[in-house]
């Protein structure tokens, strides 16, 4: 039950800004998958935009915004200065991600005559590399330096740190963290069970015995426990690296070109996961190195709070290649990589994941996700798209293409779901099946879905039996039963069954997007059933149950 | 015809099954065709209830089975949304 170590984090706050040379005085926001990733601090975080908000929403509240696109390299880039000039420090910084770095402070505050002295003169230090990146000395907020028992603290300190820095002492960790709220443990399930028993507070929530904690919200709980009450995340859990866990690539001739190493390291990444995996363990910090031809050698650590996953890895080494590659001439190398290495620097046991018989993540999900990994290591990011289920009332709405994202290899990914193509064919009929345990969407098509939704719906007739057209009045019931099907250029088919008509009224407070529909379902004499949709006076057959 | 050839070998080397969906024609001749003789969709009854059941002749032909195939009745889906036996 020792607190953690002495741990100095840095933070530079609104970081994808500031790389895009955006100042805190100047309303800005940055997107990033269509979604709002980072605000400046005034006119846009006051008029309620906040993180995860869709560009349009965001705009609405704060007209006038300007938006930007998420540049990750160039975060990436610019940080790799920040962490460098740290070197005059300690040469122990770990990054968490661009803008957030960490070390151990038990070194260095030797040197710089106590901790007040050392977060005085990181602060000088990341100054001064701030202004390298923005330019000038308003045109970035600063950064805040937090120093605390263990890392969870210490970043909690830097995010509180008004004035620039604050310093936790010894010990003190429990009363600083007593009185902040459960949400800050990033466990968004737990804290909001947590809220609805009552227990607000961190404090609140290290007040309870740790074992009842354990009995009732298993290790995470354990997990959050622990940090709420300032000890130490996995003390007991890390173990020492076996030396034999280090992977490495060799060039051949020597990479200058980020993409070409970027791309070896997506294996290596997979291979490290094989390898750690393997022996049941899990890495939550690793060591990228890279030698030039000319024998240098750069180092580099990246850290996680959670478990680094293959993709992950890879991430994190295209960041640091990006910064080391195409960073200031300071601390670009001064020839092409020749050997790149990943080493695993804290790992602990992993937690297990049991792959499923059937359904769930199996052996062949992992092989799919492979595969298209692979495939976008070729063409690029962003060129594979997988199929994932949504909510929709017509069967077309109900898929939707996104970027495969190394992320889901974790088996998210259903083996038959990958596709590994850009585009649906165009021309061809979606295919849709019914996803399992889809929350309910009212005026969704009821199951079984149809075989072939068409792109371009078929016109066609619907004729009542003294031939007469059918259509829908305002209460929605038919003129006539439905008796003969007269599709455009097609050969008359006698309705046998039908059901329906169900109307479905969308969007009917937006006058320029609203839509009012009438489906039937029909099964016609040649035993295929259609769906047919009856709108502005006009039938046409949407999807095929064939 | 070569390219489908190779890329027949290759999916028997990796364990996999390539599926080839629509009329189109393949230019490599399937170790397994299955298509759909008569099919009765059940459910809808004048203007009541929704399709629910489909009754699925599937003929099956290729290698190993009779020239004219094997026919077997399907309910697809059943009652329950998976296909079942007749």
């Amino acid at each position: 039950m020792t607190p953690g170590p002495r741990t100095l984090v840095v933070r530079c706050p609104d970081w994808p800004l500031t790389v895009q040379g955006v100042g805190p005085g100047e309303p800005a926001l940055v997107l990033f998958a269509g979604q709002v990733a980072a605000t400046t601090i005034w006119a846009p975080r006051r008029a309620g935009v906040v993180r995860g908000q869709l560009r349009r929403e965001a705009q609405s509240r704060c007209p006038g915004v300007r938006v930007l696109e998420r540049d990750e390299a160039r975060e990436a880039r610019c940080f790799e200065g920040v962490v460098s000039a740290l070197g005059a420090v300690t040469p122990w910084v770990e990054v968490q991600r661009p803008g957030i770095c960490a070390f151990g402070v038990r070194g260095p505050v030797g040197l710089f005559g106590g901790e007040v002295g050392l977060v005085d003169r990181t602060a000088q230090v990341v100054a001064v590399a701030l202004g390298a990146v923005a330019r000038s000395a308003d045109a970035h907020p600063g950064c805040r330096i937090g120093l605390a028992d263990g890392a969870f603290t210490a970043d909690l300190a830097a995010r509180s740190a008004a004035g620039g820095s604050l310093v936790v002492p010894p010990a003190g960790s429990p009363a600083f963290l007593a009185p902040l709220p459960v949400s800050v443990l990033g466990r968004p399930g737990l804290a909001d069970v947590l809220v609805r028993l009552g227990l607000v507070t961190l404090g609140a929530f290290a007040a309870l015995p740790a074992a009842d904690v354990l009995a009732r919200f298993g290790s995470e709980g354990r997990d959050a426990h622990r940090l709420a009450s300032g000890i130490d995340e996995r003390p007991s859990e890390v173990r020492p690296t076996p030396p034999d866990l280090a992977v490495s690539a060799a060039f051949d001739p020597p990479v200058d070109q980020v993409d070409r190493a970027a791309f070896a390291a997506r294996a290596l990444a997979g291979d490290l996961y094989e390898q750690l995996s393997g022996r049941g363990l899990a890495c939550t910090r690793v060591v990228v190195e890279a030698e030039t031809e000319h024998g240098e050698r750069l180092a580099r650590r990246w850290r996680d709070e959670g478990v680094l996953g293959p993709g992950a890895v890879a991430d994190r080494v295209r960041w640091q290649l990006e910064g080391w590659l195409h960073g200031s001439p300071a601390v670009r190398p001064s020839a092409g990589i020749v050997k790149l290495m990943l080493v695993p620097d804290e790992v602990v046991p992993a937690t297990g994941r049991q792959p499923g018989f059937w359904g769930g993540a199996s052996a062949a999900d992992e092989r799919a996700a492979r595969a298209c990994s692979r495939v976008e290591g070729l063409l690029g990011p962003g060129s594979v798209r997988v199929p994932v289920w949504r909510g929709g009332r017509d069967p077309a709405d109900r898929l939707a293409l996104v970027p495969f994202d190394g992320q889901q290899a974790d088996g998210s990914v259903g083996a038959g779901r990958v596709i590994g193509r850009a585009e649906w064919p165009t021309g061809t009929d979606r295919i849709v099946g019914s996803p399992d345990g889809d929350p309910p969407w009212p005026g969704a098509l009821p199951s079984p879905s149809p075989a072939a939704v068409h792109v371009a719906p078929v016109a066609v007739r619907v004729l009542d039996a003294t031939g007469r057209l059918v259509v829908v009045d305002g209460r929605g019931t038919l003129s006539g039963l439905p008796h003969v099907l007269v599709p455009d250029g097609g050969p008359d088919l006698r309705i046998t069954a039908w059901a329906g008509p169900w109307p479905v009224d969308e969007r009917w407070w937006d006058s320029l997007r609203r839509r009012r529909r009438v489906r039937l379902q029909v099964v016609a004499d040649d035993g295929t059933a259609r769906l047919l949709v009856l709108e502005v006076g006009r039938w046409a057959i949407a999807a095929t149950y064939d | 015809m070569g390219d489908a050839r190779r890329l027949a070998a290759r999916c028997r080397e990796r364990g996999s099954v390539l599926v080839h969906r629509g009329d189109g024609s393949w230019p490599a001749r399937p170790d397994l065709s299955l298509a759909i003789e008569r099919t009765t969709w059940m459910g809808p009854d004048g203007g009541y209830g929704r399709l629910r059941v489909r009754q699925a002749r599937i003929v099956a032909s290729g290698r190993g089975l009779p020239p004219a195939g094997r026919r077997v009745d399907l309910l697809l889906p059943g009652p329950d949304g998976v296909p079942a036996g007749p």
